[in-house]
């Protein structure tokens, strides 16, 4: 409860910044379906609000081939985007938790300072999970196809798929403690290769740690998630999304903060 | 239950149309495991029921498709078919039938009468055909009997029949059959007797079998029709003894490793054979299959069959599952199949409809393929929406939801070219994407085609047409002879030109998509002034401050056909209009301009419509409550991923 209050209280500037970007990006998505949906007019296209309808995607891929490629190049767009706006205020977070700063300029300033390196590092990450789903797909080829014939039974080769992505599933998340482990240590200005002494030392402790905020962050989307599917009016929708995004972003800085101890 | 009782009380109370049986085989088989070859004694009974003199019999000799790479099944393959390659085939690895005795009843020597033929490609390697010319005319109404003595080497799984690890037989297509001798389109009599290829099946007339089948006893056996004898024989074999009444084929498969699971629907015997690591699917197998006897017994006619036997070949032999063969079947399955994925049930159900759909309607699968996998995939997507909810029936994984009725329109609509032929066609001329032509663009017509009649219409012709044609071998013409005379006689929803409709599906290639082009509201012209001349004159004195709506529908696609829209008006009432022109363009003016919505085919009878996207109009589009709705969607997508990536960078 004390680390709760000591992150809202003094840090409260900082996580309101955050939000208010993570706000804006989400009404820049809005605002693009809307536009999209009440040009396209149809009861179809409203019937895509609801649910992921199948026939409604196929036949619009069906008359707009190319519609798929725009969409996917706007997604990548956004995402690499927003990946770069969270690598810079996640660097100015968690640097301004190390130096005790509560203002929204340091965190811009931190933010600009190990922003580079930070996203060198977010490179490894992404390229280590290349590369654990590349080995995992083709594994899963290289027996899905007539070897499988050779077995007596397909139940040894299930349960070793079964095992194998709960290997690689752990294994994502070893790389991505350790890396969160590493930046946390390049952010107190150590060397790498202290950093990523000191990263080894704790991981298993903070592995607990990230398990345990993952877990409650999975939850407490879901309890939300429950709220909002009951018919609520556009406001009262508006204002429960924002209370969701704020509490996510505190167990976000609770977690931080519980590393950096 | 006991295996010597199955079916052995049902099998002989059931009531057939013994007219139309037109053999009566007696087989007795005994199989020798190391040499992956049965050795068989074949009593025919072939009864000339056309009004010619036949002076020979074409018999299917199917094995010998996989007997070499120049069968005119494994011709032009590459040597690699279904995925699998049979260059490296070693010797014990092919298949093929040979006939070593054949006599007549008075026991006449008949082995040099026969003669392979290949009448469709001319290929003289391939030897799916033999033909019998017969030393004595046979007359209208004469029987010949037969005692053929045969050879059945089971090839290593290529596809259906053959053998597998672990001693797994499937034999189907296994014995000398003979064609059928039948009048053509033009009335002709003659055989139809086609070669074997890739993208054919079967045909075959109706006869009654009893086949002794000699096997270890090690082994789990499953036939077509009922066990009705099981002895015990000195040397560690069974001999079990099967009957199949009023059949087109028989079928039989022999594995150790199965399990068995006996269950009933009310009078019928339903056998299940499951290898141990499937089995918690048998009851996903035996509720899906129990739910087709229900529907299809209601909507279409009783199961005309003492038992069904439901095959679920292990992994290794999954290339002899998913096909049909009276009272058999087989399946596929996976160890711990998902339960949201439900490719499984609609399979089974798939398979099991073609007892309705080929084992009794017998069409010709070969020429018209059409006349079998299109009804029967319409059924199967009536069975699983009806069970496992419309959209949702087929998978329902993790909010990843799809009906199967939804995925069989798109298999059509979504094939590389909807437009590359026509349905009507022999299977051998097809080379394109056989099941979007034949399974699923033919579902999509007839449920078009039930659009147009009525649900319940359709189903009194489905369920006369079953009645009308079981044991019979029913052709594309007498089908529509028999819709034609059904909605002469009958109440349908719109009499339109129901032989236009089928012609346009069945042997045109051109497609449907009706849009709406414009949707736009037109002041009325003023009319303030005096109009007309004598006593007739009148005075408008308010110019009109009313509006019409005007609607413009056009076709994109090339094949018009009759169809509905509904306009729905601001105060809730709405008016249907069926614009049954057959036209490619259509300009409606409404006098009124408070309509809300405007709809092609709202209750979706026309799903041959390829995009149904552009098939309806909001006048006013958005509402708070959309709004909400579509802020609640996008907010959980967007930040979905804002939390993942802030998360991970
Ligand atoms: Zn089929």
């Amino acid at each position: 409860m004390s680390i709760m209050k000591h992150i809202i209280a003094k840090h409260w500037r900082q996580l309101l910044f955050i939000y208010t970007v993570q706000l804006g990006i989400s009404l820049l998505v809005f605002y693009l379906l809307s536009t999209m949906f009440s040009s396209l007019n149809n009861t179809q296209a409203y019937s895509l609000i609801h649910r992921l309808d199948r026939t409604v995607l196929a036949d619009f891929m069906q008359a707009n081939p190319s519609a798929f490629d725009l969409f996917s190049c706007m997604s990548m767009i956004l995402i690499l985007g927003y990946m770069m706006i969270s690598t810079f205020l996640n660097a100015g977070l968690i640097k301004s938790f190390i130096e005790d700063r509560i203002h929204i300029k340091s965190l811009l300033q931190y933010g600009a300072k190990y922003f580079w390196k930070m996203l060198c590092i977010n490179g490894v990450c992404i390229l280590s999970f290349l590369l654990i789903g590349t080995i995992s797909f083709l594994s899963f080829f290289l027996i899905v196809g007539d070897p499988i014939l050779y077995f007596d039974t397909e139940r040894p080769f299930v349960h070793s798929m079964l095992f194998l992505s709960l290997m690689m599933l752990f294994l994502s998340f070893l790389i991505y403690v350790s890396i969160l482990l590493v930046k946390i240590g390049l952010l107190r200005d150590l060397k790498l290769k202290s950093a990523w002494n000191i990263a080894k030392r704790k991981l298993w402790k903070s592995l607990m740690i990230v398990m345990f905020y993952l877990v409650l962050v999975v939850v407490v989307k879901q309890v939300f998630a429950g709220i909002l599917s009951s018919s609520l009016s556009f406001f009262l929708t508006f204002f429960i999304i924002q209370i969701s995004s704020i509490v996510v972003i505190i167990i976000r800085s609770l977690m931080y903060h519980n590393l950096l101890k | 239950m006991d295996g010597s009782l199955y079916g052995q009380n049902l099998c002989n109370n059931i009531p057939v149309n013994k007219s139309s049986v037109v053999s009566d085989y007696h087989i007795s088989v005994e199989l020798f495991p190391e040499d992956k070859k049965a050795l068989c004694l074949q009593s025919l009974s072939w009864k000339n029921t056309s009004p010619d003199t036949i002076r020979e019999i074409p018999f299917y000799m199917y094995l010998n498709a996989f007997k070499n790479l120049q069968s005119s099944y494994l011709k032009g393959s590459g040597g690699e078919i279904f995925g699998r390659s049979l260059t490296n085939n070693s010797k014990k690895e092919w298949g093929w039938i040979e006939i070593t005795k054949i006599k007549s009843k008075n026991g006449q020597d008949l082995k040099k009468e026969l003669r392979y033929i290949q009448l469709d490609d001319g290929n003289d390697n391939d030897q799916s055909v033999v033909q019998l010319k017969l030393n004595e005319e046979l007359l209208p109404g004469d029987h010949i009997s037969l005692e053929i003595e045969f050879e059945a080497k089971l090839p290593y799984i290529i596809s259906r029949a053959g053998y597998s690890k672990n001693d797994y037989y499937f034999f189907n297509h296994w014995y000398p059959q003979p064609g059928v001798y039948e009048q053509d389109k033009n009335g002709n009599w003659g055989w139809n007797c086609h070669q074997f290829f890739r993208g054919t099946e079967f045909y075959a007339d109706f006869g009654d079998y009893l086949v002794d089948i000699i096997i270890d006893q090690r082994f789990v056996v499953g036939a077509s029709g009922c066990e009705v004898n099981k002895i015990d024989l000195p040397d560690g074999k069974v001999r079990y003894t099967y009957q199949a009444n009023n059949v087109i084929d028989f079928a039989w498969i022999a594995y150790p490793l199965f399990e068995e699971y006996n269950d009933t629907y009310k009078d019928v015997q339903i056998k299940m054979l499951i290898p141990e690591e499937h089995c918690m699917m048998a009851p996903r197998y035996l509720d899906a299959v129990k739910y087709a006897f229900e529907y299809l017994e209601k909507h279409v006619g009783p199961y005309p069959y003492p038992s069904i036997t439901i095959c679920d070949p292990p992994m290794h032999a999954l290339r002899s599952g998913l096909m049909e063969y009276p009272m058999l079947i087989t399946c596929g399955s996976f160890y711990n199949f998902p339960t949201g994925i439900r490719t499984i049930e609609s399979l089974v159900i798939h398979e099991f409809t073609h007892m309705y759909f080929m084992a009794t309607i017998a069409t010709n699968e070969k020429e018209e393929a059409w006349m079998d996998e299109g009804f029967v995939t319409l059924y199967e997507d009536k069975i699983m929406d009806h069970y496992y909810g419309k959209k949702s029936s087929l998978v329902d994984f993790y909010g990843l939801k799809s009906g199967n009725s939804e995925n069989t329109r798109l298999e059509y609509t979504t094939m590389n070219n909807p437009s590359e032929g026509a349905i009507a066609r022999p299977g051998w001329e097809i080379n394109g994407d056989y099941k979007g032509l034949i399974y699923a663009k033919t579902a999509t017509m007839l449920r078009s085609l039930e659009g147009y009649m009525g649900e319940e219409s359709f189903e009194e012709m489905i369920k006369s047409y079953f009645y009308t044609w079981k044991f019979k071998h029913p052709k594309e013409a007498d089908f529509r002879a028999h819709l034609r005379e059904h909605v002469r006689s009958n109440v349908v929803d719109y009499q339109i030109d129901y032989d236009r409709f089928l012609d346009e599906c069945l042997h045109g290639v051109a497609q449907v998509d009706y849009s709406i082009d414009y949707v736009r509201i037109q002041a009325r012209e003023d009319k303030k002034g005096v109009f007309g001349h004598g006593d007739a004159k009148t005075y408008i004195s308010k110019t009109s401050d009313q509006s019409d709506l005007m609607i413009g529908i056009t076709n994109l696609g090339t094949m018009n056909v009759p169809v509905e829209i509904l306009c729905t008006f601001e105060c809730g009432r709405d008016t249907l209009f069926f614009l049954d022109q057959w036209q490619q363009e259509y300009h409606l003016i409404l006098p009124s301009d408070q309509v809300s919505r405007v709809e092609i085919d709202p209750y979706l009878k026309l799903p041959l419509d390829v995009n149904l996207n552009n098939n309806s109009y909001l006048i006013n589009s958005s509402s708070a409550e959309s709004n909400a709705d579509l802020l609640w969607s996008s907010s959980k997508w967007s930040y979905t991923l804002i939390d993942i990536l802030s998360w991970i960078f």
